[in-house]
């Protein structure tokens, strides 16, 4: 701030009041007030930001940074692991923007906006359809802490403290799960996956599913792109020994492939951003969806939001309200079922125009298309002399078999956005070579998957 | 002495002890037969559910060993002394209605064992002023 400071232009603070404040407070400089951030992580030496520039200039200097930026329309995403490239059609925008909508947050004195709580109402009923199961809340954050409250549901279900997960996880869901269950003291352990299919090893679950433990979390397809057709054989187990069962999916996938309430899972979770809550914007805002079987006990155990459908005391009109309540922390205080007290109403409303948009075909045909570009990028790349890490059934998603060192990596993404492609997800099993996870959208062209094919072989030679 | 009725909405039995949070206790034999007394379930309405602890669970005087929901409120209901408990009315899991309408009988809520002293309960004169003291002050 310059010493000539005597108010700014944009800002309503003169330098009078900030001195005022500053007196109150009892501190002598603004830094001050970030004492609690720790040093290594706090900007260092002076913002290099002009104090005055016509708008105009800056709107032009904002540009021409912003034109820097790659995204996903330059390029061709097969990125995957828990996020999609889509395209969102200019309605849903022209619908997610009305006012009447337009907010991050959850309305105060709800009931009076029974246009959002219909539109809620509508997204939980479209979840609950795709999963087949009873229960859907308006929404979580995201799919990874939709697996840590699914973990912290099944404890207090079960009044259990050990929680299962297969191998083949998203490393940033294992991140999230591993910190949600700290303070909850949930000890987690690992069920392995075979070597060879990708899948999840039935016999070694079977063999740690005892009487202790809450639940147990599977992802389907898993974070390999595998399609886990085996979880059926240990449902009954699970159930045996009252154990939960939890499945991850991919919310695409259930065009094609038997939805978890099918198969008698109890819990499911998946990520909305897939199917509509909107583009990618670095990594966000993402949408966690979550739905349970019906059980009059369980389902006071699930977090967050639910919008239910009644009809009014006097006229018998329909209604929409937000139910179970109780379990909130506007009520329960501290004893809240859970601590998510905000949820991403707007993502699951945009989602759920998106899902109103798209129709039962068209939902349907997105996921073919998906399905078919995957299967023909995986032959492709098979006649090259890339083969798959697993030979388990898959839906969107493969690990090619690539073996990029791990100091060549960088090298590796250039070498592919140089071709105006976004490759995927370096993954490895060993921290020293790479495979990549390929994922494909329904927004990718023939064209796309044969430069992406050209140029997994250019690389490879 | 007979049933206590309290501004002609809250009966209070005379063969109970209480505790200050207003749970009802009787004694038959080892177990302890254990509800919220009149007040309480007049004063919290309807309800919606009531989360019990478990067989074997044991509690130190004034736990919390569980939850009711009435519509517009969420209470939780103390252990009377130290106790371990034995049996829980499961019913109550699937219709809570019972405690509002006969909390006395079909509404009780758990049996519990004392694993310590009962001294420090009320008898039914002290809860009586309890309450007409609460009633009074407005706090109920």
């Amino acid at each position: 701030m310059t010493e000539d400071f005597k108010g700014h232009p944009y800002l309503a603070n003169s330098k009078e009041d900030m001195d005022g404040m500053m007196e109150y407070l009892g501190i002598k400089d603004v830094e001050e007030l970030y004492s609690d951030i720790p040093d290594e992580i706090k900007f260092k030496g002076e913002l290099d930001i002009p104090y005055y520039e016509s708008e105009y200039a800056l709107m032009e200097a904002v540009k021409a940074k912003l034109s820097k930026n790659l995204t996903t329309r330059e390029l061709r995403s097969f990125i995957g692991g828990g996020v999609l490239d889509i395209y969102v059609p200019a309605l849903q925008d022209e619908i997610l923007r009305r006012t009447e909508f337009y907010s991050g947050y959850t309305q105060y004195q709800e009931e009076v906006s029974q246009g959002s709580l219909q539109a809620l109402w509508e997204y939980q009923s479209m979840v609950c359809e795709l999963t087949e199961m009873d229960v859907a809340n308006a929404s979580l954050y995201d799919w990874a802490t939709g697996v840590g409250e699914a973990a912290l549901m099944c404890a207090r279900i079960t009044r259990r403290n050990k929680f299962l997960y297969t191998s083949a996880i998203g490393p940033n869901r294992e991140a999230v799960l591993q910190n949600y269950v700290t303070g909850a003291k949930l000890s987690l352990s690992i069920i392995p996956h075979d070597n060879a299919t990708g899948k999840m090893d039935i016999a070694k679950a079977k063999e740690m599913m005892d009487d202790t433990v809450a639940g147990i979390y599977i992802e389907n397809p898993n974070f390999f792109g595998v399609i886990e057709d085996e979880i059926e054989e240990i449902i009954n187990d699970a159930h045996e020994k009252g154990i939960r069962v939890v499945v991850g999916v991919d919310m695409n996938s259930l065009a094609l492939i038997k939805p978890p309430g099918e198969y008698g899972a109890d819990i499911c979770i998946g990520e909305g951003q897939t199917i509509g809550g909107g583009p990618l914007n670095f990594g966000g805002p993402l949408l966690g969806v979550i739905a349970m079987k019906y059980d009059k006990r369980d389902i006071r155990q699930m977090p967050g939001r639910i919008v239910g459908i009644t009809i009014t005391q006097k006229e018998g009109e329909r209604a929409f309200c937000n139910t179970l309540q109780t379990r909130e922390q506007h009520i329960k205080r501290e004893r809240a079922t859970s601590n998510i007290c905000t949820n991403e109403a707007l993502v699951a409303l945009s989602c759920a125009v998106h899902l109103s948009l798209l129709g039962k075909e068209g939902y349907k045909d997105t996921a073919e298309t998906m399905y078919l570009s995957a299967h023909y990028v995986a032959s492709e790349l098979e006649k090259i002399g890339a083969k798959r890490v697993f030979s388990g059934e898959f839906f969107n998603s493969f690990i090619v078999d690539l073996k990029v060192p791990k100091d060549k990596k960088k090298e590796f993404t250039n070498f592919m956005l140089e071709r105006k492609i976004l490759a995927g997800i370096l993954h490895s099993s060993d921290g020293e070579n790479y495979d990549l996870l390929v994922t494909t959208s329904y927004l990718l062209c023939e064209d796309d998957l044969n430069d992406f094919v050209k140029a997994i072989g250019e690389w490879r030679n | 002495m007979g049933d206590i009725v309290i501004k002609d909405k809250y009966t209070i039995k005379d063969d109970l002890l209480y505790t200050k949070d207003s749970e009802w206790v009787k004694q038959e034999g080892d177990v302890w037969i254990y509800g919220i007394s009149n007040y309480a379930s007049v004063e919290l309405g309807e309800l919606a559910y009531v989360e019990l602890p478990a067989v074997g669970d044991t509690f130190s005087n004034a736990d919390s060993m569980g939850i009711i929901e009435a519509l517009k409120a969420v209470v939780d209901f103390y252990a009377p002394f130290d106790c371990e408990v034995v049996e829980v009315n499961a019913d109550l899991e699937d219709d809570a209605a019972p405690i509002t309408e006969d909390c006395y009988g079909e509404g009780w809520i758990l049996k519990v064992k004392p694993t310590n002293g009962t001294d420090h309960l009320l008898n039914v004169e002290d809860y009586v002023k309890l309450v007409e003291k609460m009633i009074e002050e407005g706090t109920h």
